[in-house]
């Protein structure tokens, strides 16, 4: 085989995507590009996919705040808590301990008047684009089980993770990027069930760059770069294994795997060019890096996962999670721990939030903040809070949510949600609807029966849900 | 697209709705149709587009044959006219059809005038990507519902069907190709030609051992075996310990094998090696089926008259103790309940090949398996003790021992604590409690002190006690086992209302139920939980699925596709058998020669439809191109398993030898807490079967390439094709410290480079290059400038030696190749 017949037979399959193309010759340059995109679509299992109805939301930021934030010290305001102050909580859910009024006051932020503590000075200011669920409810107060809960919808069985769902059914739009990418996730509370795919095919499982108590500015993707060669050297290598699959398939042209191979091998060196790119905050101005707190020592790191969450977006990944490295687990030394915390995200968040602002980007994408559950309003240890798995408060904005609205809420004290309660499922419902697909619809064939991220529960809570 | 997705006859769980079109199912090979899912979807989509767009002028029977082109059946489809084949089964991109339909075309768009709809032009797209089944031209073909009875084939016992004596033209000679030959004959399709002697070698090797044969081994082999050098190939390989390695690692993945929790705590069960061995073990014994799965249910209970085999009979019960499990459920009863489901799953998909576990909340939607049979076995095990060997966390404390095995010679024990580290244990633990108990005495002094950190020190002491108790006072490993036992209290469970623990119903005797061919219940004596009864019920010859799905996966092992396409699914929901009466002589065979795996791999391999080429002549790849007929065989890639293996093979470096139990033999409690290695990198020289599988840690080596989920029952593993597996190819030290070494072993010292050239071919892809491969390898050499990233490091003595580093990059390129990773 001539060099110039390799070079052509490798072009032709190349320009196919995924699988093969052996046009016949009268089909023109045009036709020859869009049937390519036509049968890529058909035969990809990552390209984008139509979703059931227009979507809201493209993209999907979500902020996973591990360890459960306390919802009456943050986000959801409770005047009586404070009068009750030391009081013994009521009833089966007070048990008898005492009532702890939040340290910190809250403030009616933005043009909506949201009441959000002074725990988030940068962030209130976007109260207008943040549309808080004050009526979350979950099954379980134990973290781990809540904690995969919040991103499967099953603490019970092993199940998809929700970015996996998303994948699965939107696809995604830079095939040179992962299409599901986890910043940071914690290794403990089911680890990589997080952002696995259980029984969906493994190409829909997120990608994890980082690792929980390593700074994010030094983290790599695995086996992102050759620890050997520089990339012109291994450009030439890749030449020379592509040469071989040609070789191969001139022998054996019913080598299906040879053709698949072709491709995820260039894929594979585009995204080594690619992905770093992403994570290099370099081109970023220092004015940009400033808003999301990046050189400020208790928010650097959590800026710069934010500041790649936006790049990874702009560049047309579909999912990505981002978990900062704190603990929100305060059974004691809120007065400390707390404030600290807040000061981690609040920046970074902010920050995020003006820049996809600023760069159109927050219409078309969704940022969710949430913990697993929320925490009791009475005291534990003095200064801490318990586990509280009957009310908390989970935030959204941008990709089509209503701002500066307050949704549900809980009981006078924050015990639990009584007016309009959102299960997880409603929230993952809501989720999948904003991105246009209908939770009922996006199942997955496996042992025997068609699986959903909502099983058999779930509501769209349309309330939120901007018209 | 999953065409049963498409064609859904049958509804599955009833509360979900059927998927919409609009969320297309990536190809799987799962996921392949019957012919009669086939005709439904071509009766319900393609025939009312072909009479009404283009039969008006397309076709003979009406007169009408503009541009000569007639559609009225397959054959005139596959052929065209002046422009060539209308349809190219499988590749609807490269049909002309497709191409005027959707007005591609330069000059010819139809139907003139107009467009046809989307849906119709998915669902022309559709048809041909799954083969362009067409049933016109044939017998005409009606399609009936199913009925109960064809639908629930699989609750029936095999009848022996007669062999048949077709031949297919004098191909045939063995019974099961007697089978084939029939299935070939009516669908008009020719066998392929033997394979060659030394791809059928290769083949033989993989499937048998999953380490490549050597380049002596295939020189030594003929290009045309007999059919004695074939079988002599087979029994050395059987005879070989690989065997069990590789066939172990299968069973292990019905088994769903792993050796920590995973879920919320991910909690070690360092004790789980030795049912990995044990399985290993069983297979190189070629232990009957029926005893294995006896003693994987039952072990504790079977009469043993030798230490050696008491021991064996209790780590075989680690099975029902392996599965996943949430550590952190407080509530006791939940978690027991959840086991007993766990272990009922396991035993449904992966010895029965149904889905039990869907009764546990209600009547099975699809198949006859009432809640009131669910909770019939729940009662057998819940009467079982589970002993998982696990540290307690503090939310869960039951059945953290682990069982005592005999003290025997047989009965291996790892490398134990240094009198060292022994003491440096028994000293954080008396520190430890100290610190509790001062932490205790300070609250009751001052009662509004926190008791922050107590749970926490709790914790750690329940770890490290538990730790230490599993090493006598000289450090040695304490012989223990995860497994069952009888529960004290035996008890029947009641029928829990929606599955849920809060809604306890009437109360049923645990039994074996009636179904699967019983008609009445079988309740067991008071006295036992009645695992005996149940693994003597499954493995009984009157039962009509376990050998079937045994010889099923057997089958796919070998084929890359079951005779049931989906392994773990006989059910309703599941697909139906290719070849129903060859799977019946299977398995009725297999029971009928005492559940002899080995001898029923021999029978398989030895047959003609195994020994054919992977290359299928023109027709077959035209009207059968999922090869459903078994007219050629397929070509399957490595698994992860193998892949990771023969790499290490390639480099001198695979250690075949057992390791010293596991890396988790020393691991107790949360996994994440206190991490001591790296499942995920961690580099051991021995066969991939031995490391150490944490659940959702799994080596990368092995996830990229789709290792099985050790979650869950796994009969069939993805064969996905993605750009991970290139990046872990191309980047991870693991196949740069591979390549370095291979390159190590190509003789150096006075060969040419030509020479150098063929001797790495040989040793990775086992040929000799082609001449065109000789000459771009020779180029590559020439041209190629490592130019290293490793200035230090790791790789800088090898990077500074650029000839070196030339020949290092050239070894990984031929191990990345997918010819390395293909079997055909």
């Amino acid at each position: 085989m001539s060099d110039e017949i390799l070079r052509r037979t490798l072009l032709t399959r190349l320009a196919g995507g995924f699988g093969t193309l052996a046009f016949s010759a009268f089909a023109t340059a045009d036709a020859l590009a869009q049937a390519t995109k036509v049968s890529a679509k058909q035969t990809n299992p990552l390209a984008p996919k139509t979703p059931h109805f227009p979507a809201k939301a493209k993209h999907v930021i979500w902020l996973c705040m591990r360890g459960a934030p306390s919802h009456v010290d943050t986000f959801d305001y409770k005047p009586e808590l404070e009068e009750r102050n030391g009081m013994p909580g009521p009833g089966r859910l007070g048990r008898g301990a005492k009532l702890l009024k939040s340290k910190w006051a809250f403030e009616p932020s933005g043009d909506c008047g949201l009441w959000i503590s002074e725990l988030f000075p940068e962030l209130r200011k976007h109260a207008d684009k943040m549309c808080l669920i004050r009526s979350m409810h979950t099954d379980q107060p134990a973290h781990a089980q809540a904690f995969v809960q919040m991103h499967t919808g099953s603490f019970q069985f092993i199940r998809p993770s929700i970015g996996a769902w998303t994948l699965y059914g939107l696809g995604t739009e830079n095939q040179n990027l992962p299409g599901f990418l986890s910043i940071k996730p914690p290794a403990g509370n089911g680890g990589a069930q997080n952002y696995g795919s259980a029984f969906l095919p493994a190409i829909y499982q997120g990608m994890s760059i980082g690792k929980g108590n390593q700074p994010i500015a030094t983290s790599k993707a695995d086996y992102i770069a050759s620890p050997l060669l520089k990339p012109e050297s291994q450009r030439k290598q890749l030449d020379f294994i592509q040469k071989l699959h040609a070789e191969a398939l001139a022998k054996t042209p019913h080598l299906e795997q040879v053709n698949a191979a072709i491709t995820s091998y260039e894929l594979a060196f585009r995204m080594q060019a690619d992905l770093p790119t992403v994570m290099n905050l370099d081109n970023e101005s220092v004015a940009v890096q400033s808003n999301y707190g990046i050189g400020t020592t208790v928010s650097d790191d959590f800026g710069r996962q934010c500041l790649m969450a936006r790049r990874a977006v702009e560049a047309g990944v579909r999912f990505v999670e981002v978990t900062p490295n704190v603990n929100w687990d305060q059974h004691a030394n809120l007065a400390n721990d707390l404030p600290r915390n807040c000061a981690a995200v609040d920046k970074p968040i902010a920050g995020l939030l003006a820049d996809l602002a600023s760069r159109g980007l927050l219409d078309s994408t969704l940022v969710v903040w949430a913990g697993e559950f929320g925490r009791t309003p009475t005291a534990q240890n003095g200064d801490g809070r318990d586990h509280n798995n009957k009310g908390f408060t989970v935030w959204m904005a941008g990709g089509g949510v209503r701002g500066g609205l307050s949704f549900g809420g809980t009981d006078p004290l924050g015990f639990e949600a009584v007016d309009h309660p959102v299960h997880v499922h409603d929230l993952h419902a809501t989720v999948l609807q904003l991105l246009g697909l209908d939770h009922t619809r996006l199942t997955y064939r496996y042992a025997g029966r068609d699986f959903r991220l909502t099983d058999v529960k779930g509501n769209v809570v349309r309330d939120v849900i901007a018209s | 697209m999953n065409k049963t997705r498409l064609t859904t006859l049958i509804a599955g769980c009833s509360v979900i709705a059927c998927a919409g079109l609009a969320v297309q199912t990536p190809p799987k090979t799962s996921s392949k149709v019957t012919s009669r899912t086939n005709t439904a979807f071509f009766e319900a989509k393609i025939r009312p587009i072909l009479t009404k767009e283009c039969l008006p002028c397309h076709s003979r029977k009406a007169g009408a044959v503009q541009g000569g082109l007639s559609m009225d059946t397959r054959i005139e489809m596959l052929t065209g006219a002046s422009k060539g084949p209308l349809v190219v089964p499988g590749k609807p991109k490269d049909s002309l059809l497709m191409h005027v339909v959707r007005h591609l075309h330069p000059s010819i768009k139809m139907p003139p005038g107009k467009k046809l709809t989307d849906a119709q032009l998915q669902a022309l797209d559709v048809w041909i990507t799954n083969g362009a089944f067409d049933p016109r031209g044939a017998q005409q073909v009606v399609v009936r519902p199913e009925t109960k009875d064809q639908k629930e084939w699989a609750y029936r016992k095999p009848i022996a069907p007669s062999v048949p004596s077709e031949t297919n033209g004098g191909w045939a000679s063995l019974p099961i190709d007697h089978f084939v030959a029939v299935a070939q004959k009516r669908h008009g399709l020719q066998p392929a030609t033997p394979a060659n002697g030394k791809v059928l070698l290769r083949r033989v090797a993989m499937d048998i051992t999953g380490i490549l044969p050597t380049a002596a081994e295939l020189d030594a082999f003929p290009d045309k075996p007999t059919q004695a050098d074939v079988r002599k190939a087979i029994d050395t390989y059987l005879e070989s310990q690989e065997y069990g390695r590789r066939w172990g690692r299968h069973w292990l993945d019905v088994a769903r094998y792993a050796e920590s929790s995973g879920k919320d705590a991910n909690v070690a069960y360092p004790e789980a090696w030795r049912y990995r061995d044990y399985v290993i073990d069983s297979f190189n014994a070629n232990k009957p089926y029926n005893t294995f799965i006896r003693e994987q249910i039952a072990g504790d209970l079977l009469p043993t008259n030798t230490k050696a085999l008491a021991a064996t009979c209790t780590i075989a019960t680690g099975y029902l103790a392996i599965g996943a499990k949430s550590h952190t459920e407080r509530n006791t009863r939940q978690f027991r309940l959840d086991v007993a489901d766990e272990q009922i799953d396991a035993i449904g998909q992966g010895i029965l090949g149904l889905t039990v576990a869907c009764a546990r909340c209600h009547d099975h939607k699809t198949d006859p398996i009432s809640q009131r049979a669910y909770y019939q076995l729940a009662g057998i095990f819940l009467s079982t003790e589970t002993h998982t060997a696990s540290a307690p966390t503090n939310q869960q404390r039951q059945g953290s021992d682990g069982i005592a095995l005999p003290t025997d010679a047989s009965v291996y024990r790892p490398s134990g604590l240094t009198p060292f580290e022994q003491r440096l244990l028994t000293n954080q633990l008396s520190t430890l409690v100290q610190q509790r108990d001062e932490l205790i005495q300070a609250q009751r002094r001052n009662r509004t002190a926190g008791n922050g950190g107590l749970v926490a020190l709790q914790s750690r002491i329940g770890v490290l006690e538990h730790q230490l108790s599993r090493y006598d006072a000289s450090g040695r490993v304490k012989p223990l086992a995860m497994g069952a036992s009888e529960k004290v209290i035996l008890e029947d469970s009641p029928i829990y209302t929606r599955g849920e623990r809060t809604q306890p119903g009437e109360v049923v005797p645990r039994g074996i139920p009636a179904f699967l061919g019983l008609s009445t219940e079988t309740s067991v004596p008071r006295t036992v939980s009645g695992r005996l009864q149940i693994a003597d019920w499954l493995v009984s010859n009157d039962n009509p699925l376990t050998a079937r799905v045994f010889v099923n996966r057997i089958w796919h092992y070998l084929f890359g596709r079951g005779l049931v396409a989906t392994c773990d699914n006989f059910g309703v929901t599941g697909m139906r058998p290719d070849h129903p009466e060859l799977l019946d002589y299977l398995a009725i065979r297999f029971m009928e020669n005492g559940w002899d795996i080995k001898s029923l791999i021999r029978d398989i391999m030895l047959t003609k439809t195994y020994q054919m080429d992977s290359i299928p002549n023109g027709k077959a790849a035209l009207s059968d191109p999922e090869n459903i007929q078994l007219s050629h065989q397929r070509v399957r890639r490595m698994d992860a398993e193998s892949i990771r293996d023969n790499i290490l093979a390639v480099s001198g470096d695979l250690d075949l030898r057992v390791p010293d139990g596991s890396p988790m033999v020393k691991v107790d409690g949360q996994f994440a807490r206190r991490p001591a290695f790296d499942p995920q990198t961690m580099t051991m020289p021995y066969r991939s079967v031995y490391l150490p599988i944490v659940r959702d840690t799994l080596p990368d080596a092995l996830a990229v390439f789709d290792m099985a989920e050790p979650t869950l029952v796994t009969g069939v593993r993805e064969e996905t094709t993605v750009p991970s597996q290139a990046l872990f190819l191309l980047n991870s030290p693991f196949v740069i410290d591979a390549a370095i070494k291979a390159s190590g072993r190509i003789p150096v010292a006075s060969r040419t480079q030509d020479e150098r050239i063929e001797s790495a071919f040989r040793m990775i892809l086992g040929r000799m290059p082609s001449t065109s491969e000789v000459i771009a390898s020779k180029a590559f050499l020439k041209d190629f400038v490592p130019e290293s990233q490793a200035d230090s490091g790791v790789y800088s003595r090898v990077a500074r030696n650029a000839e070196r580093a030339r020949w290092t990059v050239f070894c990984q390129s031929l191990m990345a190749t997918v010819e390395f990773r293909t079997i055909r």
